[in-house]
């Protein structure tokens, strides 16, 4: 088995590929064996803002945290840009990045300095972000560049701008798991306190934990906003509890420790493919999320069983 | 020289390090030996940073450590190996070996081949056959403790503290921890050693320091210093009266119709357990911590599942799957962490007491008789001299000593046949240990049969008709009449012959 593949296997990434594809499969059947450039286009369009809030929400939850502000983080750095682009596409972009940045130290502060628990923490900033985002915006609004929402849609030159977007925010939040933070995040899901004898920076790391987490959440935020066109004050409410349930899918250990950036990618996929099943098969979106949850429990219920057997199997063989 | 100055420490009431000064030198391994709570592992966690000392100073060749946490140890060359591993599980044991410096590639990434290469050698030059790419969680716990001594070695600690790092290791596993060892002692480092064994102490060391109550009670070679010598300083003789007369149990009920009875229970941690408990006995468990008590009183309570084996309530089988089955024959158990097992406590001391009982005070829709509750309740808190200032105080704003009789109390309310007790008065101050060990006397008395686990050889010698001391799992020794002694308890419970030896 190649390295990565053994790699996603430890991790629990292969029960969200597995699903994502068993469901891409019917999605094809549904469609008359149809996959064209556009689909995929649209595919990865429609996954990318899930995608990078999950691939953030992905290093919170590796630490055993769980951040409950990255959505509204995204309508933040998503007004910010709205209401600036009209001045400077570039410093819009900074002040939006720079803004989600700061949210992200800001959990970072409440968790590791104040040590309040993560999901308290962020459950009070979820809040004020909900409301930073209504004093800047109060209604949806703003301007982007028609020409910047055609590149980044239709794609620029050809080029299919949103895959290689997702591709690339894959492959940096990838290189990052495996440099030494990587490893020291996993570290302290595994266990904080052994880490913390080992004489890992362990405050440090959480704190990096939040802020990257929000820097992608603001990716996220951004992207939405050049999308559609228009910033939206509460258009990340929605991701809040969806980045926790695609980096629970894409078999991301919710207390931290076990999990890689390919699950919470696959994770994304899956939920969103599960939207565009609903579509061909002419049902109402109503049923969406009641999917979503079903898909949740039968995947992480798998997992759970998986990993009952095994230990099971482990603890036989060691009493033989 | 690493040199302890008039330390002292307290945990609340219990005064675990009372003002010991003790030298180590480099060139001579210092065990040391005492009791359960004697004070050795605090007096090792404080050197490693783990536990801050309330006074006295820790010196490192006459510089003294100030502010001394778990990093600045290290930092001073200070390294620790702890009877719980410090490891993460989740990680490969390459990880871990190299968690804080992993070898980095250009752009920081970690360079796994040579992480794995370099963990290989590590492990190769230490001869540990554990593969560096196996996650820590699922190697034996002999390896994992292995693999952590490998660690701490490798940092070329001037200080190396060993705290029951044996536990885990088999006997093969303790030869190679002892050369490894002798290499550190003959590279000049300082090196200290808790055992429970008295053959690893002399094994392993050069020096010892036996410890009692938080007293050091005499430093001296090792050959100076018999077994026998070692153990009588390691219990000592204590305060006459603690205890209550003892009453013989009442005669022999006929053989197969004994209260309880258990026949080669047998689980992860027990191996083949058999015991009998007559009406009005005190039967005392003993022996070093972890063996197996733990096990043995929560399987007699339906908390601990089991393999094989039975449990006869007086003659007849009993099927115990859970707490409920045990409480409706009469099986009552005060466990030892009170605070997760036993108590509610935010709640009053009358809800704490009335908890096991709602069911007989509750009329049969379910509502409580408050005027049944108060009585009862006043009854209980007059009869056990439960210190509050009323009976709706909550049982968290008690001393601990008075929690323990609330648990005790709650338990008696249900008028249990068998009393099962966990340890209970580890961590209460003399005065209520002596009510608590009234109590138990008393309940023997009137009939009910007691199964009494305790860290306190002295407390099994002055309670217990009969005394069992259990090592992995097993019951190694049974102590009666004139062989009852501290001495006896513990020399049973560290023996010289290594049961481990048949299990690797």
């Amino acid at each position: 088995m190649p390295l990565w593949l053994s790699g996603a296997r430890r991790q629990g990434a292969v029960g969200a590929i597995a699903t994502f594809l068993a469901l891409f499969v019917i999605n094809l059947a549904l469609k008359g064996g149809h996959f064209s450039a556009f689909d995929l286009k649209t595919l990865c369009m429609n996954v990318l803002p899930l995608a990078l809030v999950a691939l953030g929400q992905f290093f919170v939850v590796m630490t055993n945290g769980i951040d409950l502000s990255l959505g509204p983080v995204m309508s933040v750095a998503g007004s910010i840009a709205a209401l600036t682009f009209s001045a400077s596409v570039s410093g819009a972009i900074a002040l939006a990045l720079g803004a989600a940045a700061l949210a992200g130290a800001c959990n970072g502060v409440l968790v590791v300095r104040l040590r309040l628990p993560p999901i308290l923490a962020t459950l009070a900033t979820m809040s004020i972000f909900q409301g930073v985002a209504l004093v800047i915006l109060p209604s949806p609004g703003g301007n982007v560049p028609p020409g910047l929402t055609d590149a980044f849609t239709n794609g620029l030159d050809r080029a299919p701008t949103p895959l290689l977007l997702l591709i690339a925010a894959a492959v940096i939040t990838s290189w990052i798991m495996g440099a030494p933070l990587g490893l020291w995040l996993r570290a302290i899901g595994g266990d904080e306190g052994g880490t913390r004898s080992s004489g890992v920076p362990v405050r440090m790391v959480k704190f990096s934990a939040y802020v990257i987490a929000a820097l992608l959440a603001g990716l996220g935020g951004l992207y939405l906003a050049v999308a559609t066109g228009s910033g939206s004050p509460t258009i990340g409410d929605s991701f809040i509890l969806l980045s926790i349930a695609a980096v629970v899918l894409g078999g991301v250990s919710i207390t931290g420790g076990r999990g890689s950036t390919i699950g919470a990618v696959f994770g994304a996929l899956t939920l969103t493919i599960i939207g565009r099943l609903l579509y061909f098969a002419n049902l109402s979106s109503f049923y969406q999320s009641l999917i979503n949850g079903m898909i949740l429990i039968a995947v992480v219920g798998l997992a759970t069983v998986r990993q009952g057997l095994a230990t099971l199997w482990r603890a036989r063989r060691d009493a033989s | 020289m690493l040199s302890f100055n008039a330390i002292n420490k307290n945990f609340g009431a219990t005064r675990a390090v009372v003002n010991v000064t003790l030298d180590a030198a480099p060139g001579a391994v210092l065990g040391l030996v005492g009791e359960n709570g004697a004070g050795k592992s605090t007096l090792i966690k404080i050197a490693g940073g783990v536990v801050r000392q309330d006074d006295g100073a820790v010196s490192l060749d006459g510089e003294t450590l100030t502010g001394l946490g778990p990093a600045k140890a290290l930092a001073h060359g200070i390294v620790s190996v702890f009877q719980e591993l410090t490891l993460v599980r989740s990680l490969t044991v390459a990880e871990n070996l190299f968690l804080s410096a992993p070898p980095r590639r250009a752009w920081t990434s970690i360079d796994r081949r040579k992480l794995d290469a370099d963990a290989r050698g590590l492990l190769d030059s230490y001869n540990v056959d554990a593969p560096a790419g196996a996650v820590v969680g699922d190697l034996p716990l002999g390896q994992q403790q292995m693999v952590e001594i490998v660690r701490a070695a490798h940092r070329r600690p001037r200080v190396l503290l060993l705290d029951e790092a044996t536990a885990a290791l088999s006997a093969a596993e303790v030869q190679w921890l002892m050369r490894i060892v002798e290499a550190e002692r003959n590279r000049g480092s300082i090196i200290l050693f808790i055992s429970h064994r008295w053959e690893e102490i002399t094994a392993f060391c050069q020096r010892v320091a036996v410890m009692r109550n938080g007293e050091l009670m005499t430093l001296a070679d090792v050959d100076e210093i018999s077994h026998d010598r070692a153990v009588e300083l390691m219990t000592g003789a204590r305060l006459g009266g603690v205890f209550p007369a003892k009453k013989p149990p009442a005669k022999k009920s006929p053989a197969g119709s004994e209260l309880l009875e258990a026949r080669g229970l047998t689980s992860d941690a027990l191996h083949g357990v058999d015991l009998q408990l007559a009406r009005g006995e005190i039967l005392g468990v003993g022996g070093l911590v972890g063996q197996g008590q733990d096990a043995l009183l929560k399987s007699l309570f339906g908390d601990h599942p089991l393999r094989a084996g039975a449990i006869l309530a007086e003659g007849r089988p009993a099927r115990l799957r859970n707490p409920r089955d045990a409480i409706a024959r009469h099986i009552a158990y005060v466990p030892q962490e009170r605070k997760i097992e036993g108590l509610l406590l935010q709640k009053s001391v009358a809800a704490n007491l009335s908890f096991g009982i709602l069911r007989q005070i509750s009329s049969f829709i379910g509502f409580i008789d408050r005027k049944a509750e108060r009585r009862i309740v006043g009854d209980a808190i007059h009869r056990l001299k439960i210190r509050a200032s009323s009976e709706s105080q909550a049982v968290g704003k008690l001393s601990g000593g008075n929690q323990q009789k609330v648990l005790l109390q709650k338990w008696l309310l249900t008028q249990p046949a068998v009393l099962l007790l966990n340890d209970v008065t580890r961590g209460v101050d003399i005065g209520t240990k002596t009510q608590i060990y009234a109590i138990i006397a008393e309940l023997a008395a009137s009939g009910m049969g007691v199964i009494l686990y305790s860290t306190d050889a002295h407390e099994l010698v002055g309670l217990a008709h009969r005394v069992i001391v259990m090592i992995d799992g097993r019951v190694r020794a049974e102590l009666a009449g004139d062989e009852l002694t501290a001495e006896g308890i513990v020399r049973a419970s560290t023996s010289a012959e290594d049961s481990r030896a048949a299990v690797a």
